[in-house]
C-alpha cells in the first residue's frame, strides 16, 4: 500500500507541474520577472539609446533631493487620496438608506453602479464637458442659482478638488454595495437586545454598526487607497498634469520619466517607492485595524 | 415586514432619487450632447426635442477615427484576455488545491505577495520584454502580460477548496485520471466561479487604459479607451463628438452589467473584485 501511495504522489509532482506549467511561464515572464529587473533597473543610469551604467543608489537620491520634483508629486497623489474618505462617508450613509426593506432598493443599486463598470477614459471626457468652464452644465447651474462660476481645472487646487470630485462619484456605487453586504450580515438581534436596554438609534449606530462594518472599513480603505495612488487615465486626460503641475501625481511622473524622457532606471526607481509607500500605508492600516476590529 | 410611518419613507425616498440623479445626470447629459448638432451643443438645454436627434455625431465619430475598428480591437482583446486568464489560472488553482508537489506552499505565497505589487513597477521591463518579442503595437503585447495574474489562480483556488473530495473519488475509483478529473468534475462545479471570474477580467480588460496605451500606438490597433484619448487630443472642442465616442465606449460595459448585475453583485462581494 505505501509504495502505491508514493508512486502515486511521485507521478502527481509531474501532474501538478504540468497543470502550472502556462500559467507559471506567463507568471514569471510577465511578473516576477519584470518585478526582478525593475529593482536591477533602479540602480542603473539607461536612457535606452546608449548602454545602461550602474550608479549605485544616485537615482534615489536624486528622487529625494529638492529638485526632482517628487515632493510636490507625493502631495498631488495624497490630496486626491482625499477621495478615499470623502467616498466611504458618502456610500455609507447611502447604504443604511439602502439598507431597510422598501420597495425598489435594488434599481438603486443598479444606477449606484453604473460609474464602477464605465471606462474611465470616457467618464473623464464626460466630466471634462461637465465641468466646462463656459458651456458645462455644473457652471450652468450654479448660474441659474445666483452664485458665480468656478474655474474647474484652471488652478492647481480646483483641478485636484475636479479629480476627487470625478473618482468619488466614479467608485461610490462599489463602496455602498461592500458597505451594504457588511450591514447585512449584522445580525437582527443584536439591534433588538440595544433596542430593549433602551439605546438611542445614533448610539446603536456609534456602538454596535460601525464598529461591526470594521472588516469592510479596513478593505474599502486599502483598495481606495491603492487605486487612487494609481490614477491615471483620468489625468492624462482631464489636465495632463497642468495645470502647474498641480494633478502631476507620482504615476504620471514615472510614465512621463520612462515613455517621454526615456529615463528607464530613474522611473524604476520611482516605481520601487511608489510601491514602497503603498506598502507601508497598508501593512500600517492593517496593524491598526487589528488591534481595533472585531470580527465577527 | 417592518412598517414605517409615511414620513420615513418618503425621506428614504427623498435621499436615494437625489443620489441616483447625481449618479446618472452625468450619463445623460452626455447622452443628450451626443445627439445634439455642434451648434446646439452649447445651448445650455437639457430635455432632447425627439423629432431632431441628430445621429450624424455618431457617423462623423465613425469616420474621424475608426470606431469600429476599436470596438473590434477592445473586443477581441478583452476576449481573449479573458479566455487565457480563466484557463491557465483554473489549471493552476487545480494544483494549488487537490495536487501535492514539492514547494507547493512556497510557490503560492510568491504568487501571493505579487498582489500588492502594484503594475507601475513592472511596466518598464515589461515594455522591453514584450519589444523583444517583436509585440510593441501587436495584439500579443497587450493580451499576455494581462492574461496570467495571481488574482485569478488565487479566487479559484479558494473556490477548488470547497468543493468536497468525494466527487472525485468515485471518478477515481473508475480510472480517471487527474485531468479529466479536473476537466469532468471541477469544471463543472466551479461554473459559477468561472463565469464571475470572466465577467470581471473582460470588463477590467475592456476598459483598461494605461498598458493598451503604452503599447499600442497604430490607429488600426488601437482599443477603445485608447482611441478615445486620441479623439480628445485631435478634437477637444468637438463636444457633440467627443460625447458620442465615449457612449461607444461606455455603453457596451453598462449592458453586460445591466445584464449580468445579480452575478456580478454577488461576486463582488464574495471576492472583493473591482
Amino acid at each position: 500500500m505505501p509504495e502505491i501511495f508514493n508512486s502515486r504522489q511521485h507521478r502527481d509532482r509531474w501532474i501538478a507541474y504540468a497543470f502550472l506549467l502556462p500559467n507559471i511561464i506567463g507568471f514569471l515572464l510577465f511578473m516576477l520577472g519584470p518585478i526582478i529587473a525593475s529593482l536591477v533597473m533602479s540602480l542603473f543610469r539607461w536612457d535606452i539609446f546608449t548602454a545602461p551604467t550602474f550608479i549605485d543608489w544616485d537615482n534615489f537620491s536624486e528622487i529625494f533631493s529638492g529638485r526632482s520634483g517628487f515632493w510636490l508629486y507625493l502631495q498631488n497623489t495624497i490630496f486626491f487620496s482625499l477621495s478615499v474618505p470623502l467616498g466611504l462617508v458618502l456610500a455609507l450613509f447611502l447604504a443604511i438608506i439602502l439598507n431597510q426593506p422598501l420597495r425598489g432598493m435594488g434599481i438603486f443599486k443598479t444606477v449606484y453602479f453604473l460609474p464602477v463598470v464605465s471606462s474611465a477614459i470616457a467618464v473623464a471626457i464626460i466630466w471634462q464637458w461637465l465641468l466646462n468652464k463656459d458651456f458645462g452644465v455644473i457652471n450652468d447651474l450654479l448660474i441659474k442659482c445666483g452664485f458665480p462660476t468656478v474655474d474647474w481645472l484652471g488652478s492647481p487646487l480646483m483641478a485636484k478638488i475636479s479629480i476627487v470630485l470625478m473618482t468619488v462619484w466614479k467608485g461610490l456605487g462599489y463602496n455602498v454595495l461592500i458597505y451594504l453586504a457588511a450591514l447585512q450580515s449584522i445580525p437582527d438581534e443584536l439591534y433588538e437586545a440595544a433596542h430593549l436596554d433602551g439605546a438611542a438609534s445614533w448610539r446603536r449606530f456609534l456602538h454596535i454598526t460601525l464598529p461591526l462594518l470594521g472588516p469592510a472599513h479596513l478593505f474599502l480603505f486599502i483598495t481606495g487607497f491603492i487605486a487612487t495612488f494609481q490614477l491615471f487615465g483620468p489625468i492624462y486626460v482631464m489636465t495632463q498634469g497642468g495645470p502647474l503641475k498641480g494633478t502631476w501625481s507620482l504615476v504620471y511622473e514615472i510614465w512621463w520619466k520612462a515613455f517621454r524622457e526615456f529615463r528607464m532606471g530613474y522611473a524604476a526607481a520611482l516605481s520601487w517607492i511608489l510601491f514602497a509607500i503603498i506598502f507601508v500605508v497598508t501593512l500600517a492600516q492593517w496593524r491598526y485595524a487589528e488591534r481595533k476590529i472585531y470580527y465577527s | 415586514m417592518q412598517k414605517f410611518p409615511n414620513w420615513h419613507k418618503l425621506a428614504v425616498y427623498f435621499v436615494l432619487i437625489t443620489g441616483g440623479l447625481l449618479m446618472v445626470a452625468p450619463l445623460y447629459w452626455s447622452l443628450i450632447t451626443s445627439l445634439k448638432s455642434p451648434a446646439e451643443a452649447f445651448d445650455g438645454k437639457w430635455m432632447l426635442p425627439i423629432e431632431k436627434i441628430h445621429w450624424q455625431n455618431y457617423i462623423d465619430v465613425v469616420k474621424i477615427l475608426p470606431f469600429g475598428r476599436f470596438f473590434l480591437n477592445s473586443l477581441f482583446i478583452a476576449a481573449s484576455i479573458t479566455i487565457l486568464q480563466v484557463f491557465t489560472s483554473s489549471l493552476a488553482a487545480y494544483a494549488f488545491a487537490r495536487l501535492r508537489f514539492p514547494g507547493r506552499e512556497r510557490i503560492f505565497l510568491v504568487y501571493l505577495a505579487t498582489l500588492m505589487v502594484p503594475g507601475q513597477v513592472t511596466i518598464i521591463p515589461l515594455y522591453f520584454i514584450i519589444k523583444y518579442f517583436g509585440w510593441i503595437d501587436h495584439y500579443p503585447g497587450v493580451v499576455f502580460p494581462a492574461a496570467f495574474t495571481a488574482l485569478g489562480t488565487f479566487l479559484l483556488r479558494q473556490f477548488f477548496m470547497t468543493i468536497p473530495r468525494e466527487l472525485e473519488d468515485a471518478a477515481y475509483l473508475d480510472g480517471a485520471g487527474r485531468f479529466a478529473v479536473y476537466w469532468k468534475i471541477i469544471l463543472p462545479l466551479s461554473l459559477p466561479a468561472l463565469a464571475t471570474l470572466g465577467i470581471f477580467v473582460f470588463i477590467n480588460a475592456w476598459n483598461d487604459f494605461f498598458w493598451p496605451f503604452i503599447v499600442l500606438s497604430d490607429t488600426q490597433k488601437l482599443t477603445l479607451p485608447v482611441g478615445l484619448t486620441k479623439l480628445a487630443t485631435a478634437h477637444a472642442t468637438d463636444w457633440t463628438r467627443l460625447m458620442a465616442g465615449a457612449m461607444i465606449a461606455l455603453l457596451p460595459a453598462l449592458l453586460v452589467y445591466v445584464i449580468f448585475q445579480k452575478f456580478i453583485n454577488k461576486g463582488i462581494v464574495l471576492t472583493g473584485f473591482k
